[in-house]
């Protein structure tokens, strides 16, 4: 397995240096920038009409469009994660336990809507029809981002590829439960953390590879509004393959359900970003060779480590303060900028999961 | 429950529809669980050292311990 993450992070490296040279790698700063710009790119929601059309659409046009600059919605949202931190920690701990369970429920929620949306049929298409011809079980071909098309069994391993370093950013953060195990109540007494681990990585793999698969009954994969040949971006709301689902059915209320959650969920992930991003810094300001033996970076580092009612406040706005980064969403570009940012944060996280499972050979060694 | 909240970002929403472009719908599955299996792999790692040391910091604490200082730096500062 660890011979496998240093192929991705050697995949990763070579992809980022060629695409983004001039950005610092840093890892949960940065996403907490990046869910907020995705933030707005859910305010910009906008299905295109022919498409609505070609589907037989009960509507002529489905937006959620408010005309406010992206501007505004980043800094609402940015001061409702920069809230939620500034918490006591055990009040945080239970919200974010009850965002969690919401979270959760809404995906067994898509995961069911699919399997009887699929099942129910309410336009008549066959049993697994995005598996059939014209479609297949696997893509025929892959586009590059220079026009050119690989075909055949070497496009397929590709498209695999390119698809498995797509699906890391959606599991980035297992290891929170390491970092909020200093935090821990009940530590010593059983190996909660360990069996915490089990757990969590058991549910994301089931509910992510159910969720993926029943969307895939209902959204063939030549679709136009998912197909994205840049090599880094992220797209608005109507490139969601969740959204394109009910569309495709003519369901009314629920393509604006699901971007209006999306909304929620990209919010309470930005201030569980925030939340690692404090705690990694607070950590870090408490080792004095790790900063410059220049006297305002040591007076900066004794401010950091501070903490009242059990947060460290100078450090959470420290960290917030690259929340600020957000703000690039104003720009026209905004959808480059935000797959930046997240190739960014995933190649940092893959080299710090290299390093981590490399000390825990020699640790296993000992 | 926190860590669950952490994953489910803008991560699986806006992107699977990629995924299932580039591998198609059955192969876009398979990828999924790869995938998990790798991070799965790192997670547990962490965890098991973390059940045996409780630190502060263990992302930076372990590297550092087991294979240099400045490794541990690094990962340190990279996870910020």
């Amino acid at each position: 397995m660890s011979l496998h993450e240093l192929w991705v992070i050697l995949e990763f490296g070579g992809r980022y240096l060629r695409d983004a040279k001039d950005v610092i790698r840093f890892s949960w700063i940065v996403l907490v920038a990046a869910e907020l710009v995705a933030v707005t790119h859910i305010f910009q929601f906008r299905y295109p009409p022919e498409l609505l059309e070609e589907a037989g659409y009960p509507d002529p046009k489905l937006e959620f469009y408010p005309k406010a600059s992206p501007a505004v919605y980043v800094l609402c949202f940015f001061l409702v994660m920069l809230a939620l931190n500034m918490l006591p920690v055990r009040w945080l701990g239970r919200l974010e336990y009850v965002f969690g369970t919401i979270k959760m429920l809404f995906i067994i929620l898509l995961i069911f809507f699919n399997v009887i949306v699929h099942a129910r049929q309410p336009v008549e298409r066959g049993a697994f029809w995005t598996y059939n011809e014209p479609y297949s079980f696997a893509a025929h071909n892959m586009t590059l981002p220079n026009g050119e098309v690989v075909k055949g069994d070497a496009g397929r391993l590709l498209g695999i590829w390119e698809a498995m370093t797509t699906c890391l950013f959606g599991m980035i953060g297992f290891e929170t439960i390491a970092i909020t195990a200093a935090e821990n109540r009940d530590l010593r007494t059983e190996e909660t953390v360990k069996i915490a681990t089990r757990k969590i990585s058991l549910r994301i793999i089931t509910l992510y590879t159910l969720a993926t698969f029943t969307v895939g009954l209902n959204v063939p994969y030549t679709y136009p509004t998912i197909i994205d040949n840049a090599v880094i971006s992220f797209g608005f709301g109507q490139n969601s393959a969740f959204v394109v689902s009910p569309v495709l059915n003519r369901m009314k209320v629920w393509p604006y359900f699901i971007n209006d959650f999306i909304i929620f969920s990209a919010t309470t992930a930005g201030a569980n970003g925030l939340y690692n991003a404090s705690r990694t810094l607070h950590a870090l300001a408490s080792i004095q060779d790790v900063w410059p033996s220049w006297g305002p970076a040591q007076a900066l580092r004794r401010r950091l480590e501070r903490t009242s009612y059990g947060v460290p406040h100078a450090a959470v706005v420290f960290s917030a303060c690259f929340g600020l980064l957000g703000f690039l969403a104003s720009n026209p570009d905004s959808q480059k900028i935000l797959g930046r940012m997240v190739r960014c944060c995933v190649v940092s996280m893959m080299i710090t999961y290299g390093l981590v499972a490399a000390s825990f050979l020699e640790f296993y060694k000992t | 429950m926190m860590a669950f909240s952490q994953c489910i970002g803008i991560g699986l929403f806006l992107q699977a529809g990629r995924v299932i472009y580039l591998a198609g719908p059955g192969l876009g599955t398979i990828a999924y669980i790869l995938t998990g299996t790798v991070l799965w792999s790192s997670a547990a790692c962490l965890g098991e050292m973390t059940a045996l040391f409780p630190v502060k910091g263990p992302i930076i604490e372990f590297p550092r311990r087991f294979l240099d200082e400045s490794l541990g730096y690094t990962a340190g500062w990279m996870t910020w």
